[in-house]
């Protein structure tokens, strides 16, 4: 009976695969943007999935009783199926207006050598990143931010996370020594081992322990975008986090205490004392000033229930500056020209994308068609992005 | 930007890659002892070993040393889905829990030492702690797959 039920499932999630091997088929021919994603989609439907379900199936006739193994193998195999169809997502329903993610995510990924030629996709969903080492990246972001250039430069704070996996046992070290400088300030009021002692100690625990360790992540991806994409992710990152409500001021004591992230107002007054050191006082200080105002408006006031205080900036501005240190990600000034018309042939992303602001800033109510005209030429251009070996390399007339 | 779910996805993947080596080494001593082995190669297993033996040595340091009182070496900066699965596993070593296999109940180098044995045998009390280990990191990440992939 259960031998039947395994076949049957087997026997399903061979169908199964087909379909999927038959979806990343379907675009003929392939654009060179996906020839990454591809090539690693065929390796995974053709070896690690078929591998799991043939050796389920040679299970199936031994004499030894290993029906739950063959049952847990199905269970993983279905599993890996339904967690990596995303990839598959982003060749079967692949439009040419991609390709200004995947042209700006090349190329970023091509001024990163440890990133090297690790494939990628982009799909629908809120800006985040699955930063995963044995499998491709996957960026997410919004189907109406895929056609604005200034929401573009959210992708330098995703790329962040990428680099902190890569470079995790490192960046490790800084954390601990962070932590172990965030202690130092927690002074406990009770020294004996009774139970309100012990509460504050797993207060602690949870703000050291388990809260810093996201949030200097968070804090860390944001100085790589401000360090990659200057002014334009500073400006991207205001305009996209200012409009989530009261909550991007103020938590419940609960709630910051599960939170990932920090508090975005935090994350805003790091981004910007970051953008002011890196050449911007004047702009940040007036996009903080955006924030403050907010705020008064709404008649909040900062309280990050004991898990930040300004006491704790320096610490954390060391911990930030150690870890960009160890990533090295490409700084601003390195490529951005400063540019009156974006011309494909010899501009760059980060020119485009501060090109963008200014005429954003300068004309408000123009810049929609502005942008369309961009996107336009971008989309339809005869250049393509050709991947020889380790880099993408842009060719054409 | 502002979500949580590529934690999730990580702790999704790490999982992934621990139930799969658990599954290949629990069939893989099986089908040895009962000399029916054509399915996993020797190398399949000794990577599959060797995921685990480095997931047991990071679990050994953070469940069997700290203290109260040096909490911030105790967490090593790990991340959240990952402490939470450390948790979990401490709960399981409490005297209350239901597991009751070596590797709950014994120290964890006992069965670190049994997975790196040459030849590695299917002792009883191996399959029956490399089960509980399966059991503990599916509840997991069953919390993980509904958070990047949500229920049906």
């Amino acid at each position: 009976m259960m031998k039947a039920v395994l076949k049957e499932n087997l026997q399903l999630l061979r169908i199964e695969l087909e379909t999927y091997r038959m979806l990343i088929s379907s675009q003929s021919p392939l654009p060179i943007h996906l020839r990454g994603i591809h090539e690693w989609l065929t390796w995974f439907y053709d070896e690690v999935i078929t591998q799991l379900l043939n050796q389920a199936e040679k299970m199936l006739f031994k004499n030894t009783e290993v029906n739950n193994e063959i049952f847990k193998r199905l269970q993983i195999a279905t599993r890996q199926l339904r967690i990596y169809h995303q990839y598959t997502t982003a060749i079967h329903r692949y439009r040419e207006s991609d390709r200004i993610c995947y042209e700006l995510i090349g190329w970023l990924h091509k001024q990163h050598p440890i990133v090297g030629n690790k494939p990628f996709a982009v799909i629908d969903g809120d800006f985040k990143i699955y930063p995963d080492e044995d499998y491709p990246l996957l960026y997410f972001l919004p189907s109406a931010s895929q056609y604005s250039l200034l929401h573009l430069p959210l992708f330098f704070h995703e790329i962040g996370h990428y680099f902190y996996k890569l470079k995790k046992a490192t960046l490790q070290i800084h954390l601990e020594q962070l932590q172990i400088r965030l202690q130092s300030h927690f002074i406990l009021p009770f020294q004996h081992n009774d139970r309100k002692y012990r509460e504050q100690v797993k207060k602690v625990a949870i703000i050291i322990g388990y809260i810093w360790p996201n949030w200097i992540q968070e804090l860390f991806c944001d100085a790589v975008g401000v360090r990659i994409g200057g002014l334009p992710f500073i400006y991207a990152a205001s305009h996209y986090l200012r409009m989530g409500g009261t909550t991007m001021f103020h938590l419940q004591s609960k709630d910051i205490r599960n939170s990932s992230h920090p508090i975005p107002w935090l994350r805003m007054k790091f981004i910007c004392r970051y953008g002011s050191d890196l050449g911007f006082p004047n702009e940040s200080n007036t996009v903080l000033e955006e924030w403050n105002t907010m705020a008064a408006g709404l008649k909040l006031k900062e309280n990050y229930h004991g898990c930040y205080s300004d006491q704790y900036y320096a610490d954390v501005k060391t911990c930030i500056d150690q870890m960009i240190a160890e990533v090295n990600p490409i700084l601003f000034t390195d490529h951005n020209a400063s540019i009156v018309e974006f011309d494909y042939s010899k501009d760059n992303f980060l020119s485009l994308l501060n090109l963008a602001w200014r005429e954003y800033h300068q004309n408000p109510m123009g810049y929609s068609t502005w942008e369309s005209g961009v996107i336009e030429k971008i989309v339809n251009s005869e250049k393509t992005l050709v991947d020889i070996g380790d880099s993408y390399i842009r060719t054409g007339t | 930007m502002n979500d949580t779910k590529w934690l999730a996805f990580q702790s999704l993947s790490r999982n992934q890659n621990l139930l799969r080596a658990i599954n290949t080494l629990i069939a893989y001593l099986k089908l040895e002892r009962s000399k029916e082995n054509d399915v996993f190669s020797k190398e399949e297993a000794a990577n599959s070993k060797d995921t685990l033996i480095t997931f047991l040595e990071e679990v050994k340091t953070i469940v069997e040393v700290p203290s109260m009182e040096n909490i911030a070496t105790a967490f090593h900066g790990f991340d959240t889905r990952f402490s939470s699965l450390i948790h979990s596993f401490q709960q399981a070593r409490e005297k209350q829990s239901s597991f009751r296999s070596n590797l709950f109940r014994t120290r964890i180098d006992d069965t670190i030492i049994s997975l790196k044995a040459e030849p590695l045998t299917a002792k009883p009390e191996l399959i029956e702690s490399l089960l509980e280990l399966e059991s503990l990191i599916e509840s997991h990440e069953a919390e993980d797959y509904k958070n990047v992939i949500g229920d049906i």
